[in-house]
């Protein structure tokens, strides 16, 4: 969640800033509310992790998901990487903390080759990284597919970005994002959508996976839900931490994005708030 | 007793008195029949239940370590237990480095917010972490009221792990003089109770839906209290020494998360007894409206207030109401049992 897009005419190719601290906090967060929502660390498997002995976390972020499989299956090695530096070492020190001796994490680029060796993982995972340049994400499946063993798994999750609700400021300011994503060089074609979501199966197919799933999911976080104010709050962080890469890519200025953002607290805090997140899962077996 | 030659007979030995057994358990914080799969050689612990298995015996500490290195190895050193016993009891260097590099860049409206829950979730990673079940609550106190006087401390942001839920922040209460909480705000010193079923305990607090022993720390700056961070247990006894002096060094650390005007001489602290939480559930439960409709009427007297700012007031019209109330009015040994020895919701 926190690789850097690879464009050096962009300077700052970053969403929000991978090494602060609140951004960290709400990637711990959010991680819980989706890996919960989503019904479980595996649920295209039932959460089955049989034959599953190393699992890799590409673009781990602060780790979440990682350490709740070394927590829960003490017997699976997992390794995770991010390009931050931050996420990395409060992982490495969450891992210890917690006694998690299964558990590694490893500062790397998910956009350039991975320090790992060929078919050395039975489960390669990489959520949330729809803000990555399109030409990008070719070359990154590749390289999932080359550390991952015949017969293991490769796992992609996106969302298109990323709540789909009744709060017009809320639906503007996700609009915002995607259209600048789109001038960063990402998959969307009208700014619209990501564009994602629709390619993720060949992507998959394109490094010659057989047996390809794609699985939706569905978070419900309207008011009165359990999910409601852990994504309220996420709302509150994000589209706060976010309004620099708006304002660098032009799309709004910054009063605009100040009006918008209380407007979307306003909304979200109304009774008759609804919300929905959709992830998508894209997973297939190396062939 | 015939001496034990091996670690997992000494722990027979040890936990076959049911006491000892529990608080074991308790201070490794694992399930009793853990301990006798060990003796058994059922399974095997981790290093870090190692590590707590030796702080919980140090009677038996040297004996212990000799065996467990006759059993494991190389897997365990003395200098490696030492480590381990600080990564127990410290917060990791990297968390404080994360926490100041996040105050350093943080948009002001973000601070308390992020702050806190980058902080909660750092503790509770580390002061549970076999998910026995604990709840982090950072309290603060409420603004004087007329008279200078912090009458009522709130719940703010909260975690938790199983039973509890993992957001605590919509079951906020305000907390009073009755409380584990307010005892460690108006004493400025942490302050535990093992076990909150016990009704003849001198401590305060009162037992909440699924908390048996419960500590408190205040939150300070300069010898001025802003609150405390309140952590809840599942356990009995959960609260030994090395956890105790966790919870006082993460309640240092939140510390950063207050303005500097948000702490109080602790002679303004002058806590009133608050209702049920029951009572203030059905008050709260119009919290959001209300919360609406300040924020809309203050961007309409084009005065805007940011979401934390329309809290604060909405909080303040809760604690006068219900500081209001007449039982609130009765002394501290007219309140019911079950209000006084409740701490947390």
């Amino acid at each position: 969640m926190t690789t850097p897009h690879d464009q050096p005419k962009s300077g700052n190719v970053y969403i929000s800033d991978p090494e602060s601290g609140a951004e960290m906090a709400r990637l711990i967060d959010q991680d819980r509310l989706i890996t919960n929502g989503m019904g479980g660390l595996f649920p295209e498997r039932s959460n089955d992790f049989s034959g599953i002995h190393r699992v890799l976390d590409g673009a781990c972020g602060p780790g979440g998901w990682a350490l709740e499989i070394a927590f829960k299956h003490p017997d699976i090695e997992v390794v995770g990487f991010d390009v931050s530096q931050a996420m990395i070492d409060y992982a490495n020190a969450q891992a210890r903390v917690q006694g998690l001796e299964n558990a590694s994490f490893r500062v790397m680029n998910l956009l350039k080759p991975l320090d790992f060796s060929d078919n050395s993982f039975d489960l390669s995972n990489v959520r949330f990284v729809n803000f990555l340049p399109a030409a990008t994400w070719p070359q990154f499946v590749r390289e999932l597919a080359r550390v991952t063993r015949p017969g293991g798994f490769i796992r992609l999750t996106e969302s298109e970005w990323w709540y789909y609700s009744t709060s017009p400021a809320l639906e503007t300011l996700n609009s915002m994002v995607i259209k600048s994503i789109q001038i960063q060089g990402g998959y969307s074609q009208t700014g619209r959508f990501t564009g994602i979501l629709p390619i993720l199966g060949n992507l998959l197919r394109q490094v010659g996976c057989v047996n390809i799933k794609l699985i939706s999911h569905v978070i419900d976080f309207s008011y009165g839900t359990e999910a409601y104010e852990g994504f309220r709050r996420d709302a509150s962080v994000v589209f706060k931490l976010f309004q620099p890469f708006i304002v660098r890519m032009q799309v709004a200025s910054q009063n605009e994005l100040d009006d918008l953002y209380n407007q979307m607290i306003l909304e979200m805090l109304r009774d008759d708030f609804h919300g929905l997140m959709m992830p998508l899962t894209a997973i297939g077996e190396k062939a | 007793m015939q001496e034990a030659t091996t670690w997992r007979e000494l722990l027979g030995s040890i936990i076959q008195d049911p006491q000892e057994r529990r608080r074991l358990a308790n201070e490794l914080g694992i399930n009793p029949v853990t301990l006798t799969r060990w003796v058994n050689n059922e399974s095997s612990p981790r290093s870090q239940s190692i590590q707590r298995l030796l702080n919980a015996l140090p009677q038996h500490r040297k004996a212990l370590l000799d065996q467990l290195l006759d059993e494991f190895g190389g897997l365990i050193t003395e200098t490696e237990g030492s480590l381990t016993e600080d990564l127990l009891n410290k917060i990791p260097s990297e968390f404080y480095i994360r926490v100041l590099r996040t105050l350093a860049t943080i948009p002001h409206v973000l601070r308390f917010s992020s702050l806190c829950d980058l902080i909660l979730q750092q503790a509770l990673e580390q002061l549970d972490p076999n998910r026995v079940g604990i709840a982090v609550t950072v309290v603060r106190c409420m603004p004087p009221s007329a008279n200078m006087k912090i009458r009522s401390l709130r719940e703010s942001v909260g975690r938790g792990t199983p039973p509890w839920e993992s957001n605590l922040d919509q079951q906020a209460i305000l907390l009073g003089a009755e409380s584990l909480a307010g005892n460690a705000v108006s004493l400025g010193r942490l302050v535990a109770n093992q076990d909150l079923m016990e009704e003849q305990s001198l401590s305060p607090g009162y037992h909440g839906q699924w908390e048996e022993s419960a500590a408190a720390a205040p939150i300070m700056l300069e010898g001025r209290v802003a609150g405390c961070l309140l952590v809840s247990s599942s356990q009995p006894n959960y609260f030994q020494q090395s956890r105790q002096t966790l919870i006082e060094s993460y309640a240092d650390l939140i510390a950063l998360a207050f303005e500097t005007i948000e702490f109080y001489d602790t002679r303004q602290i002058e806590l009133g007894l608050v209702p049920f939480q029951d009572v203030q559930k059905l008050y709260l439960s119009s919290f959001r409206q209300r919360l609406s409709e300040t924020m809309i009427q203050a961007t309409k007297n084009q005065r805007p207030l940011t979401i934390f700012e329309a809290e604060q007031i909405v909080w303040q019209q809760f604690e006068a109401e219900l500081l209001g109330l007449p039982q609130m009015k009765e002394s501290k040994q007219e309140i019911p049992r079950e209000h006084v020895k409740r701490s947390h919701p």
